[in-house]
């Protein structure tokens, strides 16, 4: 049965309410009163979920920082292997020069020399001249060769464009994304103009409307 | 018990029976919580036991018949504030989502609410419900009130055969729903 009915019922079977005005007031205070208390209670609950909020947001933020800094870690030392990588390169295509050079002058230059000339002193100061001639010609063949590899950046260029390929993977640059983009940027030696243009390369590529990312990160454009 | 109830509870008795009943009853009671209830707290239900009891005493109405209406009036409550949980068709596919839906969703919120559980299946045919509540509260009257109170919203009319299989401590209780057409 609906309770409005039962209390009906039960008022039929019971005397009238005391209207006495001093029973009501002191009714109504011992209401105030219960309220009160709850409403206190409610209070000290929603404080405590809030500082519990306030603790499972700072853990969330101590490790998205951890995560970061790993993420920056990882990256130079992606870059610092890369250098290294290019450096074995250079210091091969040095040796081969070298080698080069070295067969030169011992075994096509050095046999004429003993040929024309007989005095020793004389063949052995032509033979360290030759030697000491070479010597700049390896320095700019070397320097050549690592210029090609290093100065070209295309190692560099293409890290970066895996980096923001990545990042673009959800379509958005997160703070933590654009932060590691930057200082990869500076580390992989490419200009801030260089590092925008293939940034809006990856975009187009991507599919990116580059007007939509423009009012997202309105404040980091050039 | 979640303080909601009490809550609803209290404005029940004081929007049937009015506020100098709900003051009768709490101070005839010996209550840890002095009758101060806020929806987000957490409350000995035997509290509420303990103002069904005294509502009885003082309106001749058994203990049972109170909680049942009860019930119906927690369920009117639960629909307007909690909408959400009511888009079903039939009061059958509401109440069998209740274990697997709601109570998983207030559970969420509330990781300490202890709540009853509901074994429930839905026969074929949809015509019977078979609805097994447990509980170490012994509100299976507050069960009713609320099937009933589903059965009224979808419109629908509803036999309810009730079968106590209590053994141990929690009570358990076979409701095997039939719709009538």
């Amino acid at each position: 049965m609906d309770i409005f009915e039962l209390a009906k019922q039960a008022k039929k079977n019971k005397a009238d309410a005391d209207d006495d005005p001093t029973a009501v007031i002191a009714r109504l205070e011992r209401k105030l009163e219960r309220e009160k208390k709850a409403r206190l209670t409610a209070e000290q609950t929603i404080e405590e979920s809030s500082r519990r909020l306030y603790l499972a947001n700072q853990a969330l933020d101590d490790s998205n920082n951890q995560l970061e800094s790993t993420v920056l870690e990882l990256n130079d030392t992606m870059s610092k292997l890369t250098s290294a990588e290019v450096k074995r390169q250079a210091t091969t295509a040095t040796l081969v020069v070298a080698l080069v050079l070295f067969i030169i002058s011992e075994f096509a230059i050095e046999p004429e020399l003993e040929k024309s000339i007989e005095n020793t002193l004389v063949l052995q100061i032509s033979k360290v001249g030759i030697f000491s001639l070479l010597i700049p010609f390896e320095i700019i063949a070397s320097r050549v060769i690592e210029s090609g590899l290093t100065e070209s950046g295309e190692i560099n260029r293409m890290m970066y464009r895996k980096l923001l390929e990545s990042a673009y993977d959800d379509g958005i640059i997160t703070d933590m994304e654009r932060n590691i983009l930057n200082s990869s940027a500076a580390q992989y030696g490419l200009s801030p103009q260089k590092a925008s243009d293939l940034e809006s390369e990856v975009k187009r590529a991507l599919g990116i409307d580059p007007v939509e990312q423009d009012l997202l990160n309105g404040d980091e454009e050039e | 018990m979640k303080g909601i109830v009490f809550r609803e509870f209290i404005d029940m008795v004081e929007a049937s029976f009015g506020d100098e009943m709900v003051d009768t009853i709490i101070s005839s009671c010996d209550l840890e919580s002095g009758g101060a209830y806020s929806a987000v707290g957490t409350y000995d239900h035997t509290e509420l036991v303990q103002m069904v009891v005294a509502l009885s005493g003082q309106t001749g109405v058994e203990v049972p018949t109170l909680v049942e209406a009860f019930g119906t009036y927690l369920f009117g409550r639960f629909l307007e504030l909690f909408p959400v949980f009511f888009n079903h068709s039939t009061s059958f596919e509401f109440l069998d989502s209740i274990h697997d839906v709601v109570h998983v969703e207030v559970l969420k919120l509330y990781p300490d609410a202890g709540l009853p559980s509901f074994n429930s299946s839905i026969s074929s045919d949809k015509k019977t419900l078979h609805f097994e509540y447990h509980s170490s509260r012994h509100f299976a009257d507050l069960a009713v009130g609320l099937m009933k109170g589903a059965f009224a919203h979808w419109k629908e009319d509803v036999d309810i055969a009730i079968e106590d299989r209590t053994s141990g401590e929690e009570q358990v209780v076979m409701f095997t729903c039939t719709l009538n057409e």
